[in-house]
């Protein structure tokens, strides 16, 4: 009985232990979140800005932040938030003066899209800390938060190209002078100046610049190759494109035309012996010889060029155009005939069909337009400020490479020169094409080099790049 | 003929001497008794010694027998009683036996190791048995769950009611490698593939016995046993009489942790008459009704067709994340490649350098967001099964039946998905006739998948109802572009994912509404082949066999027993499930067997030679031989040692599948009819996780996979009987093991594409087909293990009994599949008595287990499975005057969830209170 007992009492035991082990099962049925980086939440990009060297810029965000819809984050409040990143591109205070903005007074007056457009330029939505900074030629294109058309798609930005050379840093052309100035949210660099964005387009400073107006028709011609048409113009007017053209200049495009014509058309601004005259907004073109279907006829009045009719396939004799654009007695003040003129080197240019065809007028004009490395236009494309210039002579592709592969391309070189320690400035570049004996001058200067536009920069040059 | 003729008129003779004989005999009458409780004992074989005359007790444990003469003595027998002998001299009184309960060990009957019958300690081979009274007392809330608890046995719990058993590893749902076969007939679902005993099988009151043989057994049983047969047998309508009721309640999900606490319910009624000494009849029934086990693994899975493993990552941390057990988010793309890059490259290309930067350049997968099973799987399982049989003796040894099983009912079943089983049914339909020496046995099994769905490709085409993710304005679209938005304005990689994902889902129906279900309802209800949810599956098997015992003849040399059987499939799925556009396909299979035991040294050795030869119309036919040899070292103590093979034919779908599961992912059959219908003959490559791997795909003969396996053990009663101990030690080797692999069809033509795709880190199927292909593995992978058990009979009625069993794997190639699935040891406890206190109506019992962590494979998932600990218990009261019992019970009975496969359901306790009346 005693054994009995011990072993029923062993019996209740062994129930107690098994109690106690079925109470071990481990069940594992929920996810494991991916471990996120823990941060601190001070300080933020708004909490940096807040520093007395940046009261102008400050303030402009602050002004900015007017702009925003209701309800939506203004700036600041954005770069406050510590679950948006940005990189900012800060204009100090005396980069705000040395960029013609006196006082916080001069911004408050400024309107607001204008101020929130000029803000958010310097802001990038993503952290690039100096080290990350493209290197190499030419650059990236990083979006800011900029967006010229939010109605039009919420992804359109503009964008910003900062680059990072042995020689400085700089955002478009401006210099970087201060990096890494770090935030839990993104990271600050210092500016020198402000970066102004653009807000037309490549074609819009080609098509009423005075000085580029051969280069003008040029490109138009160009575009009347059957294979591509309008291509070249579609493209300086696309928001999308992202190109460096360097521009010649009407002199530059004039020795060209003289040189390539063995100086059939002469090297002077109007010819006679092509008539023009006009009543009302009536313009008579007298000869139409060798004018080219499809082309426009241009009328030099004076102050600028204007289209005033599109020549058709019957023209053989003197032509009446209609002026439609502007009324040409408006130009002159008077309601009398009004000298004008057509360009003698446009018309020309347009007449050299026998000298130059078509298809060598458009490998001149692509021979001007910086390609990807892949030698083709397909996008990213290059816009490449002139302190990305390298400063030994690089050779680089062009878009005439999409249809030459092997072509060597234009050679560039930029001198860069130091103003004050920290900062380099471009004072001298050149461009070279492959059969130029000399190289052609990039014009540097505020009005005539690192033009910016949504869709590209321009650079001026003193000569036309010839391919071959 | 004219021989057949002279075999019937002998037979009408016999029959007519057989009655004109009973005029002069003398009939009695009796009732049997428990001797302890007063218990009138029901289905105790009476029989009348040195005769053939023999009868059983009905349900109020009385009996009528014809004896020859007077005085005779009879022999009063019954399993948990010792044996009785009655001597009687007159016919005018009743016969009252005080039946004496014993609580000797060893003493059970079991006929599968041989098929001939024998006590379980003389089992050439080792055996596992599952007896009325064990079913009566076990804790369990169904008899299938109480194999579990047997040595060696492995079970993968899909849902409440679908339990798949397995013996010797490569456990898991719907295992094809062991037989089940019911009553004789083998309840493999013949299209479906699966074993249903535990959803259409026998109701728990028509059970009279399982028996489970662990390992390879298709010498006597045929194809597939390789990993265990088990067969489970009913009561049979002249031994088992009355009317048996069992009505079970009890609750469930108390943890409120995956549903809410809801009803289990269960009743069960057995209806059985022995009419008269020639004709009986059975009908019976079982009902369950309950709110299912939950598939709830919400963990991160990276899936490659039907491979993967569980890696770190929620809904809100990845936004590739696709969950086990969610639905709709295996949906997946990278959408650098399938939107952002295109942006950059036309629409907006100023965006570029900065699409170039998002997630440091590399794919950013994207998943469509799912649905968690109890939203897209009908949470009530139900299970209605029917069953009965006509049985009439032709003559006193020679019986015939008729035999009908039925079953419906949903429930949840893992394959390389999760299925909704709804409203499936299936039906086995068996002649049989037999007799002490031979049996004649025709059924067929008729499948019809009813509203069944996989759940997977149901909730992607949900999603693809609401939002189609492909397109312009798709669910990508507007993900990527919000993505790109988000990223625009500053925010941090995951708060864009999170802004992507909320704004791509505005319109997404919540599963609770009226949208949602007429969106998947109608989903559901349209073929698979036809862009739905639904499988059509109307495949029904055809099975004949024989057996002959040609003992009474060869007896002097050997005891001989031969048969044969013919199965013919006809599948019939409307290609939905196989390759069957064309109408049914049909297989067939012939097999014979033949068996011979030889007592030899004056018993000391039984030795039994068994081999059998299989022949499928798409296979080389197949020669299993087994060897097993049984020492008599003492009394009551066996050693036995055996050499079985086993194999088997692929499956059905095996062979046949053609199965879009989604994904840009098809599974087909290992015939060659798919080499040239998927064209995989070119531009057809394995693919692997490890690029360098990749390769052209070369076809190679699919074969059947066999197993050898070499037994040692030892069973026996020690310390004056009171102890029953079992042992066993096996090691087998399978060959042409069949596993599946992944071939990758490149929608360019170019495996370059792939390459870069399994590299980045995307998922191939978004730069070609894929296409899961069974094969035949060239390694030979070894298994090795043992089993240890005792059985001790205390005191008082007390009995105490444990069981450790292990199982291993060796030999696996790196990075080869296995499905081994199986822990390294499990051990079973159990402790009980069912004769206590007042007049020894209490009872109660005790059940352990414990099973090892282990590594679970399937095509659904892989992953780890910790160690499971349960614990189940019971108390009961007899109540002899109504013969009724009340029993309190518990399954799991902390209720400490658990699984025993990855995505399969989170079992927790399930409590209940039955009654049962007349049971047996």
């Amino acid at each position: 009985m005693k054994i009995f007992k011990k072993i029923q009492k062993a019996g209740w035991g062994l129930i107690a232990t098994l109690l106690l082990l079925s109470a071990c099962n481990k069940l594992e049925l929920d996810p494991v979140p991916i471990e996120q980086p823990t941060q601190e939440t001070t300080p933020t990009l708004g909490t940096l800005l807040a520093s007395p060297d940046f009261t102008f810029l400050k303030a402009a965000i602050d002004r900015a932040g007017l702009a925003a819809a209701p309800g939506s984050p203004t700036l600041l409040q954005q770069l406050s938030n510590p679950n948006q990143y940005f990189t900012v591109f800060a204009p100090d205070n005396n980069a705000f003066i040395a960029s013609g903005i006196p006082s916080i007074a001069v911004i408050n007056s400024l309107p607001v899209p204008q101020v929130f457009a000029i803000a958010s330029y310097h802001i990038i939505p993503q952290v690039i800390k100096a080290a990350a900074i493209p290197s190499t030629f030419p650059n990236y294109q990083y979006p800011t938060i900029l967006n010229p058309a939010p109605t039009l798609s919420a992804l359109l930005r503009l964008t910003t190209f900062p680059s990072i050379r042995s020689n400085g840093a700089w955002v478009n052309n401006i210099p970087i002078i201060a990096v890494d100035i770090p935030a839990v949210n993104g990271v600050v660099h210092k500016v020198a100046r402000l970066i102004a964005p653009p807000s037309t387009y490549l074609w819009d400073k080609i098509d009423t610049d005075p000085d580029l107006t051969i280069l003008r028709a040029a490109i138009l011609r160009a575009d009347t190759d059957p294979a591509t048409p309008g291509v070249l113009k579609g493209a300086l007017l696309n928001i999308g494109a992202n190109l460096t053209l360097f521009a010649p200049t009407n002199q530059a495009m004039r020795n060209f035309i003289s040189f390539a014509t063995g100086g059939q058309i002469p090297n002077k601004d109007y010819v006679s012996a092509v008539g023009v005259t006009s009543a009302g907004n009536i313009v008579t073109v007298a000869s139409t010889a060798g004018l080219i279907p499809g082309l426009p006829v241009v009328v030099t009045a004076g102050v600028g060029q204007f289209d005033i009719g599109t020549v058709v396939a019957s023209i053989t004799s003197a032509t009446t155009f209609t002026v439609s654009k502007v009324p040409l007695t408006a130009l002159s003040g008077g309601t009398t005939v009004v000298t004008g003129f057509v360009d003698p080197v446009i018309i020309g240019f347009i007449s050299l069909s026998p000298a130059l065809t078509t298809q060598q007028v458009k490998g001149i004009v692509v021979y001007h337009l910086l390609s990807s490395q892949s030698g083709t236009f397909a996008p990213p494309g290059v816009r490449v400020f002139s302190v990305n210039l390298p400063s030994t002579p690089t050779a680089v592709k062009t878009l005439l490479n999409s249809a030459v592969a092997v072509h060597p391309g234009v050679t560039v070189k930029a001198t860069f020169v130091s103003p004050f320690p920290g900062v380099s400035v471009v004072a001298a570049g050149t461009v070279k094409g492959a059969a130029n004996p000399t190289p052609s001058n990039i014009l540097v200067g505020q009005t005539t080099s690192d033009l910016h536009y949504l869709n590209g920069v321009i650079h001026k040059i003193d000569q036309v790049l010839l391919p071959q | 003929m004219k021989k057949s003729k002279t075999y019937l008129l002998a037979l009408l003779l016999a029959t007519i001497l057989s009655v004109t004989a009973s005029a002069q005999n003398a009939i009695l009458s009796g009732k049997v008794e428990n001797s302890a409780t007063k218990e009138k004992v029901a289905a105790v074989t009476v029989s009348e010694k040195g005769t053939n005359n023999g009868t059983f007790t009905d349900d109020k444990g009385n009996f009528k027998i014809t004896v020859s003469k007077l005085p005779a003595t009879l022999l009063i027998s019954s399993v948990g009683y010792e044996l009785q002998e009655v001597k009687v001299n007159s016919a005018t009184d009743a016969v009252l036996v005080s039946f004496k309960p014993s609580n000797a060990l060893g003493q059970e009957v079991v006929i599968s190791a041989t098929k001939t019958s024998q006590k379980i300690l003389e089992s050439p081979v080792s055996i596992e048995r599952i007896s009325t009274s064990t079913i009566r007392n076990s804790p369990s809330v169904s008899y299938y769950d109480i194999i579990a608890n047997l040595k060696g046995v492995d079970v993968v719990s899909s849902s409440l009611t679908f339990k798949t058993p397995t013996t010797r590893g490569f456990s898991g749902s719907g295992n094809l490698r062991v037989n089940q076969i019911v009553d004789g007939m083998d309840n493999q679902a013949p299209g479906l593939n699966f074993s249903v005993g535990s959803f259409i099988g026998l109701s728990e009151l028509d059970v009279d016995n399982v028996e489970l043989l662990p390992g390879a057994s298709s010498a006597l049983y045929g194809p597939g046993g390789m990993n265990g047969t088990i067969l489970i047998n009913s009561k049979n309508p002249f031994k088992y009489q009355g009317v048996s009721v069992q009505v079970k309640e009890g609750v469930m999900n108390t943890g409120h942790r995956f549903r809410n606490a809801s009803a289990y319910q269960n009743a069960a009624i057995r209806i059985a008459k022995k009419v008269s000494e020639k004709f009986a009849f059975k009908i019976g029934g079982e009902i369950i009704y309950a709110k299912d086990w939950l598939g709830y693994d919400h963990r991160n899975y990276a899936r490659t067709g039907t491979n993967g493993y569980i890696k770190e990552g929620d809904r809100a941390t990845d936004p590739n994340y696709d969950g086990i057990n969610v639905y709709g988010d295996e949906t997946t793309t990278d959408i650098r490649a399938a939107v952002l890059n295109p942006i950059g490259a036309s629409a907006a290309p100023f965006l570029k350098n900065f699409i170039d930067t998002l997630n440091n350049g590399r794919p950013i997968n994207v998943s469509r967001s799912g649905y968690n099973e109890n939203q897209v799987v009908n949470e009530n399982t139900i299970n209605f099964k029917v069953s009965g049989s006509l049985n009439y003796k032709i003559t006193p040894g020679i019986e015939a039946s008729l035999s009908g099983y039925w079953g419906t009912g949903n429930t949840v079943y893992t394959g390389s998905d999760r299925y909704s089983l709804r409203n499936l049914k299936m039906g086995q339909y068996k002649l049989e006739f037999n007799s002490k020496n031979w049996l004649v046995r025709a059924y067929t099994t008729q499948e019809n998948a009813g509203d069944s769905y996989n759940a997977t490709v149901t909730t992607r085409l949900l999603n693809e109802a609401w939002k189609p993710s492909g397109g312009q304005t798709g669910w990508f679209s507007t993900y990527s572009q919000t993505y790109l938005g988000g990223r625009l304005n500053g925010l941090a990689d995951n708060g864009a994912h999170t802004l992507a994902r909320s704004t791509a889902d505005a319109g997404r129906p919540d599963a609770s509404s009226p949208q949602f279900k007429k969106i998947f309802d109608s989903l559901r209800a349209i073929p698979i082949s036809k862009g739905g949810g639904l499988f059509v599956d109307r495949t029904n098997l055809y099975h004949v066999e024989g057996q002959y015992n040609l003992s009474e003849i060869t007896g002097n040399f050997a005891d001989v027993l031969v048969g044969g059987s013919f199965k013919r499939y006809v599948l019939n799925s409307e290609g939905t499930l196989f390759a069957d556009k064309d109408g049914p396909i049909g297989i067939n299979e012939v097999g014979g067997y033949i068996q011979a035991t030889k007592k030899l040294f004056s018993d000391f050795l039984k030795l039994t030679v068994s081999g059998r030869y299989d022949n499928n119309q798409n296979f080389k036919g197949r020669f299993t031989p087994r060897i097993t040899a049984l020492f008599k070292v003492a009394n009551n103590n066996n050693i036995r040692a055996s050499y079985q093979t086993a194999y088997r034919f692929p499956s059905t779908q095996q062979q046949w599948i053609d199965l879009d599961v989604g994904g840009n992912t098809r599974l087909i059959g290992g015939n060659s009819f798919f080499q040239n219908d998927k064209g995989l003959t070119s531009n057809s490559y394995l693919l692997e996780e490890n690029s360098a791997n990749i390769k052209p795909y070369v076809a190679e003969e699919f074969k059947p996979e066999s197993v050898r396996s070499f037994e040692l053990g030892y069973k026996g009663l020690l310390m004056e009987n009171k102890l029953l101990f079992d042992v066993y030690g096996y090691y087998g080797q399978y060959q042409d093991f069949i596993t599946r692999r992944l071939l990758i069809q490149p929608t360019s033509g170019n495996i370059n594409d792939v390459i870069n795709a399994v590299n980045n880190g995307t998922s191939p199927a978004t730069v070609g087909k894929i296409l899961s292909i069974p094969v035949n593995t060239t390694s030979k992978v070894k298994t090795f293990g043992f089993g240890i058990s005792v059985d001790y009979r205390l005191p008082k009625g007390f009995q105490i009994g444990a069981n450790l069993s292990s199982d291993e794997l060796k030999d696996v190639p790196v990075g080869f599949k296995t499905y081994f699935s199986t822990p390294k040891y499990r051990t079973n406890i159990n402790f009980g008595n069912n004769a206590l206190f007042y007049k020894q109506r209490f009872g109660f019992n005790v059940t352990y287990r414990w099973q090892d962590a282990f590594f679970y494979e399937s095509d659904f998932t892989n992953g780890n499975i910790n160690a499971v600990h349960t614990l189940d218990a019971q108390i009961s009261y007899k109540i002899p005057s109504c013969k009724s019992i009340i029993k309190i019970g518990g399954n799991n009975l902390l209720n400490e969830y658990y699984t025993n496969g990855v995505g399969n359901a989170i079992i927790g306790g399930l409590y209940y209170v039955s009654f049962g009346y007349n049971i047996f």
